[in-house]
C-alpha cells in the first residue's frame, strides 16, 4: 500500500475487514483502555491543566489568526539564522524541494526522524524512487517499514503489530551478521533495533526530520521525541531537512513550554517526552557536530484553504493521538481502516479536508458522536462539530446514496413541523411495538436491514417521550 | 509568482474577513502565557533548595539516577563511583571539554574513545536545569558537542543547584538574560531514551542513552 494515496476501498469495507482481522484484533486488544487510564492519572496530577488547555487553543487561534505575520518572522530568524527557508503549496513541490536538495548533497543514505507531514507528502517514496537508501530510524516506523505499510497510529506508527510479528519481520530482513542475540522480550526487541540502525546514523548524508513547533522568536525547529533517533538524525547527518506544515509555527519559546505540557501527558502519559529539542541553523564555527546545511521545507497542502473555511479549528491540532486512543472507533478497526496515515477523529476531519471529501466520503459517518476525543483534545478542537459539518458538506455536495438523502429529507421535513413529527412518532411506535409483539425487541425493521442484521432494535415503550414529558409537566402543574 | 508568494496570498487571502479593525500583533507579546503566574505548580516562588529537592524527585521518577557533592571538584571521584573503581580506567570515557578543567584522575580510553562504538560513557555540564519536570538543559557550543548527549550508552550530567529553575519558561529568561546568541542546538532532557512502540510496552534505552545519572553539585 502506498502512503499518500487512499487505497481505493471504501472505510466500510476496509472496516470490515479489520474486524475479521485476528492478529490486529491482538494488538488492538493491547490498547484497551491503557492510555485512557494512564492519561487520566497524569492529567490529574496537573490542577492547571484546564487551564492550560484554553491558554493553547487561545494561541493556536492567534497564530492562525496572524499566520503570514508569524510565518514572515519565522523565516526572517532562519534566515539570519544560516539556514534557508522553502515553501511547498503541495506535495509534489515539497517532493521535489527535497529531493533536489538531496541530489545536490549527492546523498545515498538519507535518514528519517518520525513526522506525520513527511508520510503526508510521501517523501520516502520520492527519494526512494531516485535511488536513494531512506532509513526510517523510529522504532516504529522502521517496522513499519520493514513491513511495507502505512503507519496505523499518529504517536505509535506500528500499533496494529503483535509483538510474534514483529519478531518475524526482524528475523526476516537483519542478517545474523547484524544481530544474532534473542528475541524473546520487548527489550531483546528494542536492543536489536538500536544494534541495527545505530550504523545508519553515521553513514548518512542527509537526516530528514518534521518539527512540532516553529518558533517565530529564534527560527529554530522543535521536535518532542522519546527515543532519540530524531536528535541522532539531525545531528549526525551532513544535511538537516525539517518538513513542517505551515500551522506548526508558535510565536515564542514560551508557548513551547506551554504545548510541551499538553502534548506529553496527552500522547504518551508523560508530564514532558525525554527530548525537546530546538534546532537553530547549520552547524557553528568551532562546533565538532550538527548538520553543514540547514533546510526547512514549509508546506501548504490544503492547509490555507482549511484556514478560510469553517474548518479553521483544525488547524489546531497538535498531533498528540489523545483523540484516536479514547475513539471506540479507532479502537476496533485500527489505524489502516481509515484509508489514509491521518486515522481516527482527526483523521476522518483532516484526510478529507486535505485530500478532498469525496475522496473520502465514508470518513464523517465514520463516528458514533460520543463526543470523547473532543474533551480529551489539548486544544480544545470540536471534533464531533467538524465532522457533523463535513456531513452537511457531503450532503450539499449530494455525495451521499440517494435513499440516504432522501430520509435524511424525509427527517428534515418532519422534524420542522411538529405536529406531524409528534403524530408520526406515535404512529411508528405503535408499529414497533406491534413488530416486537411479546418477544419485546425486533429483530427486522422495515429500511435498517443492515442495522438489525447485527442487532435487535428494542421495543418502544408505549407512550413516546414527548407524551411522558407532557404528562409530567401537567401533573406537577396540577399539584402545585 | 513563487510558491511563498502564492501561499502567503492565500492565507491573506483566508484571512481577510477577519482583518478588519484589527492590527498587527507586536512582536511575541500576543500570547502572554509565561507571565501567567497561575501556571507552574506553586513553584515559581520555591527557594533553591526546595527546587533541587523536586528536580531530583521528577527526574528519578523517570529513571535517571543522582548523587549529590558538595563542589565541582567532587565530580570526577562521583563519576569513578558511577562507573565503579575499576571500570573508569578502562571505560570508553567522552568528557566534554567545558569540564576538562577538573581534577580528572588518570584514563586509559579517554583519547581513543570512537563514538561509532556502542557502549560509551559520556560527562556533560547542563546550561538549566527544570524542577517541575526533572529535565535538564544542554546547549550545543565547540565545548559541548550535542552528539555528548546522544551516542553514548551512559550519559552523566552534572547539574549546579544554581542551574535549577521552576520551570522551562524560566529557563528561557535566564537564556534571554545571559546575552548570549540562540544556540544550534538546546537539548531539553528528561531521563534515558524509552519507546512504547512494540505492544505499547515502556521500554527504556532505545537509539539514545540508555542510563542517564546526574551528578547535583551545591556549590554556586
Amino acid at each position: 500500500m502506498s502512503p499518500g494515496v487512499s487505497s481505493s476501498s471504501t472505510f466500510k469495507t476496509r472496516a470490515t475487514g479489520a474486524l475479521a482481522d485476528p492478529q490486529l484484533q491482538a494488538a488492538l486488544g493491547m490498547l484497551g483502555e491503557g492510555w485512557i487510564e494512564k492519561r487520566r492519572r497524569v492529567v490529574s496530577l496537573l490542577p492547571e491543566f484546564e487551564l492550560l488547555r484554553e491558554k493553547a487553543k487561545e494561541v493556536k487561534d492567534h497564530v492562525l489568526e496572524n499566520l503570514d505575520t508569524y510565518l514572515e518572522r519565522y523565516e526572517a530568524e532562519v534566515t539570519r539564522q544560516g539556514g534557508i527557508v522553502h515553501w511547498a503549496s503541495d506535495a509534489a513541490q515539497a517532493r521535489e524541494i527535497i529531493l533536489k536538495i538531496c541530489r545536490d548533497a549527492d546523498a545515498k543514505v538519507v535518514t528519517r526522524g518520525k513526522s506525520m507531514v513527511g508520510e503526508e507528502i510521501g517523501v520516502c517514496e520520492a527519494l526512494e524512487g531516485a535511488g536513494m537508501r531512506v532509513v526510517e530510524t523510529d522504532l516504529g516506523e522502521y517496522i513499519v517499514q520493514l513491513a511495507h505499510e502505512m503507519p496505523s497510529h499518529i504517536v505509535f506508527p506500528a500499533l496494529h503489530k503483535t509483538f510474534d510479528q514483529i519478531t518475524d519481520l526482524f528475523a526476516e530482513h537483519h542478517s545474523a551478521a547484524e544481530y544474532d542475540g534473542p528475541r524473546e522480550t520487548v527489550a531483546d526487541v528494542v536492543g536489536e533495533a538500536r544494534q541495527v540502525l545505530r550504523q545508519q546514523f553515521f553513514i548518512a548524508d542527509v537526516g530528514i526530520t518534521g518539527a512540532n513547533y516553529l518558533v517565530a522568536e529564534t527560527g529554530s525547529s522543535v521536535i518532542c521525541t522519546n527515543e532519540g533517533n530524531g536528535d541522532l538524525t539531525s545531528t549526525l547527518a551532513r544535511v538537516h531537512i525539517v518538513t513542517a506544515g505551515i500551522e506548526r509555527v508558535v510565536p515564542t519559546l514560551d508557548d513551547v513550554a506551554l504545548f510541551t505540557r499538553l502534548l506529553g501527558r496527552s500522547a504518551t502519559a508523560q508530564e514532558i517526552t525525554a527530548y525537546t529539542t530546538f534546532s537553530t541553523g547549520p552547524k557553528r564555527e568551532g562546533d565538532l557536530d550538527g548538520p553543514g546545511a540547514y533546510h526547512v521545507v514549509l508546506i501548504d497542502n490544503g492547509r490555507s484553504r482549511v484556514l478560510a473555511g469553517q474548518f479553521r479549528e483544525m488547524l489546531r491540532c497538535i498531533r498528540c493521538g489523545a483523540c484516536m486512543n479514547h475513539c471506540p472507533v479507532y479502537g476496533a478497526v485500527g489505524g489502516h481502516a481509515y484509508g489514509w496515515i491521518y486515522p481516527g477523529p482527526m483523521g476522518a476531519v483532516l484526510s478529507p479536508l486535505l485530500q478532498g471529501i469525496e475522496k473520502n466520503a465514508d470518513l464523517p459517518n465514520a463516528c458514533t458522536l460520543n463526543g470523547r476525543c473532543a474533551e480529551v483534545c489539548p486544544v480544545k478542537i470540536p471534533l464531533p462539530t467538524l465532522l457533523k459539518k463535513l456531513r452537511g458538506v457531503q450532503f450539499d455536495a449530494r455525495l451521499t446514496s440517494p435513499s440516504s438523502r432522501w430520509m435524511l429529507r424525509v427527517f428534515g421535513a418532519l422534524a420542522q413541523r411538529p405536529r406531524l413529527y409528534h403524530l408520526a412518532t406515535r404512529l411508528s411506535a405503535r408499529v414497533l411495538r406491534f413488530i416486537g409483539g411479546r418477544r419485546g425487541s425486533i429483530a427486522r425493521v422495515p429500511f435498517a436491514g443492515g442495522w438489525t442484521e447485527v442487532r435487535d432494535l428494542p421495543k418502544p415503550p408505549a407512550r413516546t417521550f414527548f407524551d411522558q414529558w407532557r404528562n409530567e409537566r401537567a401533573t406537577e402543574e396540577k399539584q402545585r | 509568482m513563487s510558491a511563498r508568494d502564492e501561499i502567503l496570498g492565500r492565507i491573506r487571502g483566508a484571512l481577510a474577513d477577519h482583518r478588519v479593525n484589527r492590527p498587527a500583533p507586536t512582536p511575541y507579546a500576543g500570547t502572554g502565557v509565561a507571565a501567567d503566574e497561575r501556571v507552574g505548580l506553586g513553584l515559581n516562588g520555591a527557594d533553591s533548595d526546595a527546587l533541587t529537592e523536586r528536580f531530583i524527585v521528577k527526574a528519578t521518577q523517570v529513571s535517571a539516577t543522582s548523587v549529590r557533592v558538595d563542589t565541582l571538584d567532587d565530580v570526577p571521584a562521583a563519576v569513578t563511583a558511577y562507573l565503579g573503581e575499576g571500570a573508569f580506567v578502562q571505560a570508553p570515557l567522552l568528557i566534554a571539554a567545558a569540564l576538562a578543567s577538573l581534577p580528572w584522575p588518570e584514563h586509559a580510553a579517554e583519547q581513543a574513545a570512537d563514538p561509532r562504538a556502542d557502549g560509551m560513557t559520556s560527562v556533560t555540564p547542563c546550561f538549566a536545569a527544570i524542577a517541575e519536570t526533572g529535565s535538564v538543559v544542554l546547549l550545543s557550543s565547540p565545548k559541548t558537542p550535542t552528539s555528548l548527549n546522544f551516542v553514548v550508552a551512559q550519559h552523566i550530567v552534572v547539574v549546579k543547584r544554581s542551574a535549577v529553575a521552576a520551570t522551562m519558561e524560566q529557563v528561557w529568561s535566564r537564556l534571554r538574560a545571559s546575552g548570549q546568541p540562540m544556540p544550534r542546538t538546546i537539548n531539553v532532557v528528561t531521563g534515558p531514551s524509552r519507546t512504547a512502540d512494540v505492544e505499547q510496552v515502556v521500554q527504556v534505552g532505545v537509539h539514545g542513552p540508555q542510563r542517564m545519572h546526574l551528578i547535583v553539585c551545591n556549590d554556586a
